[in-house]
């Protein structure tokens, strides 16, 4: 045992020292280098998962909104479809209703002009009655001094 | 110190010494500090620290949420690991904890033998009385590192071992008095445990120091070409070893968190 550690030249002093040097590089290296290295590595793997997790979850949002979408489009056509046809149905009542009065209007216009041409006829012979007579009158007068 | 010098000086002599290779088996002094002794594989140490700690420095700087070419590959290494630990240890929890350490025993041997081959180490250094001394040497060289590395896996192995199962059930899987079978196996179960402390150090010592000697030796036969293979080949092996230090850690945790049945 001597001659092994004579020959091999081990001295507790030079095992003391390359232990407390390993150990030392053991610290440095923890603290210096694996500690940030794998830090940085678990750092990417987290956020490389949150991003396709919010990848993931924007699909979905995504088939919502598309979803959405195709639902209110769907509504507003319906809806459109009625307004038109309601504004198709009150463009034909109120047509309806100026072709009425339009009749209505003429009717009473003809029935006016009809009245007014009556009575100015009726006006007419009266007038030419009485102007017969009187041109009765006034001859009958004239034969009456001539004799 | 006589036996020291008499074993050195064997297996010094059984390679071809008079043409100038020299091996020793242990790491040279060069120095004294405060009473401690300084040897080049412990100045190795501090270069592979202080390069592991401008890598640390350079990734943690340029660090962003969309990373760069650096970053890339050191995430794509670091949770390659750590998936792996988890599915290892089937703990996610305990996988975290101790990534710090297997992945620092894996960088802290695999930069030390990359880095064996760079010129000047080994060969940069001074005579002394005949003998030359390199100012560096690669740092698995050492026994001293391998087995400091080798006791401080053991504790960690032991501590989680107890940590996760509790004392009394760690424990019976090394004192087992249910049948005489079962307390052989739990001998035997301490034994391998204990020899662990050998197996580890031992194996990365052998492989690197092995490395070194042959492209030592090569080297002084065919000096140029040749040796660059093997140079190749002992990176390779530096890979390995170092994956193997940190892998067999993994799995003697895993050892030690599985209850005995």
């Amino acid at each position: 045992m001597e001659q092994i550690i004579s020959v091999f030249g081990i001295n507790w002093k030079l095992l003391l020292i390359q232990g407390v040097n390993f150990g030392l590089l053991l610290f440095i290296l923890h603290r210096y280098l694996y500690k940030p290295v794998i830090a940085m590595v678990d750092e990417r793997r987290e956020k490389i998962e949150n991003a396709i997790k919010d990848s993931e979850r924007m699909e979905v949002e995504l088939g919502l909104a598309e979803s959405e979408k195709a639902r209110i489009v769907r509504e507003a056509t319906v809806k459109g479809d009625e307004l038109i046809d309601a504004a198709k149905k009150h463009a034909e009542t109120a047509e309806a209703m100026m072709m009425k009065d339009a009749h209505r209007k003429a009717v009473h216009l003809l029935n006016e002009a009809e009245h007014r041409t009556n009575r100015e006829h009726d006006e007419m012979l009266q007038n030419a009655e009485r102007e017969v007579a009187r041109m009765a009158v006034l001859s009958a007068e004239k034969i009456l001094r001539k004799a | 110190m006589n036996t020291h010098d008499t074993i050195t000086d064997t297996v010094a002599r059984e390679l071809p010494t008079s043409n100038g290779i020299h091996i020793s088996l242990s790491a040279e002094q060069i120095g004294t500090l405060w009473g401690i002794p300084v040897t080049n594989t412990m100045l190795m140490s501090f270069i592979v620290f202080a390069l592991l700690a401008i890598l640390a420095f350079f990734v943690r700087k340029n660090l962003a949420l969309i990373p760069g070419r650096l970053q890339t590959a050191v995430e794509t290494l670091f949770v390659g690991i750590l998936d792996y630990m988890t599915e290892t240890l089937e703990d996610a929890k305990l996988a975290r904890k101790l990534f710090p350490l297997i992945l620092t025993i894996f960088l802290f041997i695999f930069t030390a033998n990359i880095i064996e081959f760079t010129p000047g180490i080994g060969s940069i250094g001074w005579t002394h009385g005949g003998e030359f001394t390199p100012l560096l040497r690669s740092m698995n060289t050492d026994l001293n590192t391998t087995l400091a590395l080798t006791i401080i896996v053991f504790i960690v192995i032991e501590v989680v071992g107890v940590a996760t199962l509790g004392f009394l059930k760690y424990g019976k899987k090394f004192v087992n008095v249910t049948s005489f079978l079962g307390f052989l196996v739990g001998i035997i179960e301490l034994f391998s445990e204990v020899a662990r402390l050998v197996s580890y150090s031992f194996r990365l010592f052998g492989n690197i120091f092995a490395g070194e000697v042959m492209i030592l030796v090569i080297q002084h036969f065919v000096p140029m070409v040749l040796p660059v293979p093997i140079m190749l080949f002992e990176v390779f092996v530096g890979f390995i070893q170092a994956a193997i230090f940190a892998l067999l850690t993994l799995f003697f945790v895993k050892i030690a968190v599985t209850p005995a049945h």
